[in-house]
């Protein structure tokens, strides 16, 4: 019998520091009513960490800004088969799309070990930027997953679109 | 100079460096809120251990050993982790030997990974250390 995907978190709303304590703890509940590999648990943590976190830190924009009401940031982890997904959905200004889709088309000509190596390039040389990002998280996802990243942008109006991710993290057998 | 201590909290690791044996330790989770006050300012007090005990040779005699035994750690925690691990590398110059622990669990492959990948960025041998 085909089983449904299942819902393991499933969120939309700011994200804060605060938040991202929150869904954690949600995430360890229900993963683990689910069974799950310590493995495998900790690398959907992890990109679920760097997910939230970028969204904090370059994509809330639900606060404040008349020319963006009403257009929460999203976070889910679903698990299909033996395979995880997480994805996340939030705004971004249209200057800032070039420099992550270069980014992110780059990471996707990588294999694991040039992903490694851009790693080890950008935390021993990369700067830290006005936010606080070391300019990894990106890496470190595509790092942990292993698969190419997915990945949207969808216009909202002049100034914003709206960029969704998809991160796949496969059950692993220890 | 005082040794540097912080307790962990939920979300910030447990950090113990003490001068007097040249033992350090971070141990717990790092995700704190906010990353670069908190690795700043123990950067900071390894410059200032630098001074007083590197440059007089005092660190030579006790010895300096780091345990890292984190459970896991944000990217932006990882780059500030990598600089502290350098200065203590770096002392080398002064004819001391770093001891770096790595401890990890056995069934967390990434942990084990995030200390090579260090190791390998700094090109210099951690000591892997099986927690179980």
């Amino acid at each position: 019998m085909e089983l449904e995907p299942l819902t393991i978190i499933e969120y939309s709303g700011a994200i804060r520091y605060d938040t991202i304590g929150e869904l954690i703890h949600q995430f360890k509940q229900n993963i683990h009513l689910h069974g799950v590999q310590t493995g495998t648990y900790k690398k959907i943590l992890l990109v679920m960490i760097e997910s939230l976190e970028n969204i904090m830190k370059y994509g809330d924009y639900t606060v404040n800004d008349d020319e963006m009401p009403g257009f929460d940031p999203s976070f889910s982890i679903v698990k299909d088969k033996n395979q995880y997904t997480i994805a996340s959905r939030n705004i971004v200004e249209k200057d800032s799309i070039a420099t992550l889709e270069s980014r992110l088309n780059h990471l996707n000509t990588l294999n694991q070990q040039g992903i490694k190596e851009f790693y080890k390039e950008t935390i021993t040389n990369g700067k830290f930027s006005h936010l606080g990002g070391a300019g990894l998280g990106l890496i470190e996802m595509a790092k942990i997953s292993g698969k190419k990243i997915e990945y949207t942008f969808h216009p909202v109006n002049e100034k914003y679109a709206a960029f969704s991710l998809r991160i796949r993290v496969e059950e692993s057998n220890n | 100079m005082k040794s540097f201590y912080y307790e962990s909290s939920e979300y910030a690791p447990r950090v113990d460096f003490n001068n007097l044996t040249g033992v350090f330790e971070l141990e717990g989770i790092s995700r704190p809120e906010n990353v670069s006050a908190f690795y700043i300012d123990l950067i900071g007090w390894l410059k200032e251990y630098e001074q007083g005990w590197c440059k007089t040779g005092r660190a030579a005699e006790t010895g300096i050993v780091l345990n890292i035994k984190l459970t896991y750690c944000n990217s932006a925690s990882s780059k500030y982790i990598l600089q502290a691990i350098e200065i203590i590398v770096s002392w080398k110059n002064y004819g001391i030997l770093p001891r770096i622990n790595w401890y990890y669990d056995e069934s967390d492959e990434k942990m084990k990974e995030d200390g090579q990948d260090l190791s390998d960025a700094l090109d210099y041998g951690f000591n892997f250390i099986s927690l179980t």
